[in-house]
């Protein structure tokens, strides 16, 4: 029998502790720049004031936050690598001990039956060891989760898209008499989407933008004076004058949200995409050093027009209606080529939506702990229940407009055959037959209709 | 804006004090996927020495974003005491 009787645990508990130091003087560190980010965002923000200054402070907040989770990870890292390292050294410590009380017995018959006789203990100890390193693995995935609800620059898209897809679940079916504020603010992976977008993977893509510009454009000029007239008889044919209001109301807000979009794609093209954050602050640059730096940079009157957006937005942070704006571009227009990647596009694109909005709740509710002040930006609840509002409503525009956007294009290119009494005699222009209709614009109202659904009374789901 | 010159220099002063924020933070970052090679390796399990990894990954992914955004914080800063400037003349 030799002296190794039972296998002894790999792994180094000594290093693993230092390592585990490491991440604790790392967390420690990481905090320390927090305490100095947040005492330097104070001092500039004590004399500054202004739209800049606002959105300084709101992205200023969400790296806050971003420390907050960092800290918290390598603090968790440190208690799991800890704990584990004591787990893992008690074992070695015991199983060296019994091959050592094996070792003692005198010739190969007594050492075997040694063995055997501690077999039971080593088999608890190995038992318990893999129990503490399931454990260990446990706290570190946590860990990890928890990071990536702050940081989802941090997942993968699999992972990012899932969260997303569990976020729109819930909003489609909330619990009844559940609060909407409650709801919105509740999804704190769906909050987290603008640290997503402000990311180098979550940044609009300008090429991308400029290609389908054009295509924004036509559909924009079809909702303003082709399909325009078409759906004032659609809304004709109904009798309840509630509906047809509620119905126009809708249409007019669609062809509002499509404007936008096309000037949000101006103004993709304009930043010349890089990451979210880099451009808005380019957009940000623009505004101040040229007044009207995008209307030079195009010929058409859109681009003074998203000046006017950015400027005016009825949120009055910058930073909402810009982050909203690129987001239902994304979703209406995804970026990737393959199914599955257009849909995570889709999918993030509609959070960027909501994003926006739902960053400035973040911020002024206080629900990530940042305590510290900040200096020129009041943010009311009315506002951030506004902001929630139209980013719901511009999700489910955008969705609706997606999924028929190619058929609104053929359409348009055939639009000699398109004729209201031609659609009507052929049956397919009927409020039963939108469904079934499947080909060219036919489809495309009844699904807007849903959206629009969603558009008048979007919490309503 | 309201400002005078010795609020441009305030900014500048505060944009000038990001920067050794956002160098720090980004060598944290380095210094975090560090310490998760050496306590993967450490570990002594496949499966545990996988996750530390993944999650050392994570975490020091975050703080690189983070520096990023301290760096364009900065920029943001600089660009804006500059405008400042010009406005109230002090340039």
């Amino acid at each position: 029998m030799s002296a190794t009787a039972f296998a002894v645990p790999v792994g180094d508990p000594g290093t693993l502790k230092r390592a585990a130091g490491t991440f604790a003087t790392l967390g420690s560190d990481h905090q320390g720049q927090l305490t100095k980010f947040n005492g330097q965002v104070q001092n500039a923000l004590a004399n500054w004031r202004g739209p800049i200054a606002e959105q300084y402070a709101v992205v200023a907040g969400d790296a806050a936050r971003r420390f907050s989770a960092v800290v918290k990870a390598l603090t968790a890292v440190h208690g799991a690598l800890n704990t584990y390292a004591s787990a893992l050294e008690t074992a070695q410590g015991t199983i060296g001990s019994l091959n050592r009380q094996v070792a003692a017995k005198d010739g190969a018959s007594a050492q075997n039956q040694e063995a055997r006789s501690l077999s039971g203990q080593e088999s608890t100890v190995a038992s318990t060891l893999r129990q503490a390193a399931r454990t260990c693995e446990q706290a570190l995935q946590t860990a990890q989760t928890t990071l990536a609800t702050q940081c989802p620059d941090t997942m993968t898209t699999a992972q990012f898209v899932q969260a997303v897809k569990n976020a729109e679940n819930r909003l489609n079916n909330p619990e009844k008499g559940a609060d909407p504020v409650t709801l919105y603010t509740g999804l704190e992976y769906m909050l987290t989407a603008y640290a997503l977008f402000a990311s180098a993977k979550g940044g609009v893509a300008g090429a991308k933008a400029g290609n389908e510009l054009s295509e924004s454009e036509k559909l924009l000029e079809a909702l303003q004076t082709q399909l325009n007239p078409m759906a004032k008889k659609m809304i004709a044919q109904l009798h309840d004058s509630v509906e047809q209001a509620r119905l126009l109301r809708g249409w007019e807000q669609v062809t509002m949200d499509v404007e936008k979009s096309v000037k949000a794609g101006q103004a993709a093209t304009a930043v010349e995409g890089g990451s979210f954050l880099e451009g808005m602050l380019k957009a940000q640059n623009i505004e101040i050093e040229a007044k009207g730096a995008h209307a030079a940079a195009s010929t058409s009157s859109g681009a003074a027009a998203l000046d006017a957006l950015f400027r005016t937005s009825k949120v009055d942070v910058i930073l909402a209606p810009v982050t909203i704006a690129f987001g239902i571009h994304d979703l209406i227009w995804p970026a990737g080529d393959s199914t599955v990647e257009k849909t995570g596009n889709r999918v993030a694109g509609g959070v960027g939506a909501f994003g926006g909005a739902l960053a400035l709740a973040t911020w002024a509710g206080g629900l990530f702990g940042v305590t510290w002040e900040i200096p020129g930006v009041d943010i009311g609840t009315g506002v951030i229940a506004g902001g929630m509002l139209l980013a719901a409503g511009l999700w489910a525009a955008g969705d609706a407009i997606y999924t028929y956007r190619h058929q609104i294009w053929d359409g348009l290119k055939d639009a000699g055959e398109w004729t209201w009494d031609g659609l009507k005699d052929a049956g397919e222009w009927t409020w039963d037959g939108l469904k079934d209709a499947g080909k060219s614009i036919a489809d495309m109202p009844g699904n807007v209709v849903h959206g629009l659904e969603h558009l008048a009374n979007p919490l309503d789901w | 804006m309201g400002l005078v010159g010795a609020d441009v220099a305030h900014l500048k002063a505060a944009a000038a004090a990001m920067a050794p924020i956002a160098s720090t933070v980004t060598g944290q970052a380095t210094a975090i996927r560090s310490a998760g090679s050496l306590a993967a390796g450490a570990a002594g399990d496949a499966g545990l020495g996988g996750t530390i990894t993944k999650v050392a990954a994570a975490v020091s992914t975050a703080t690189t974003d983070t520096g990023t955004v301290v760096g364009n914080l900065k920029n943001a800063v600089e660009v804006s005491a500059a405008n400042v400037a010009t406005a109230s003349g002090t340039k």
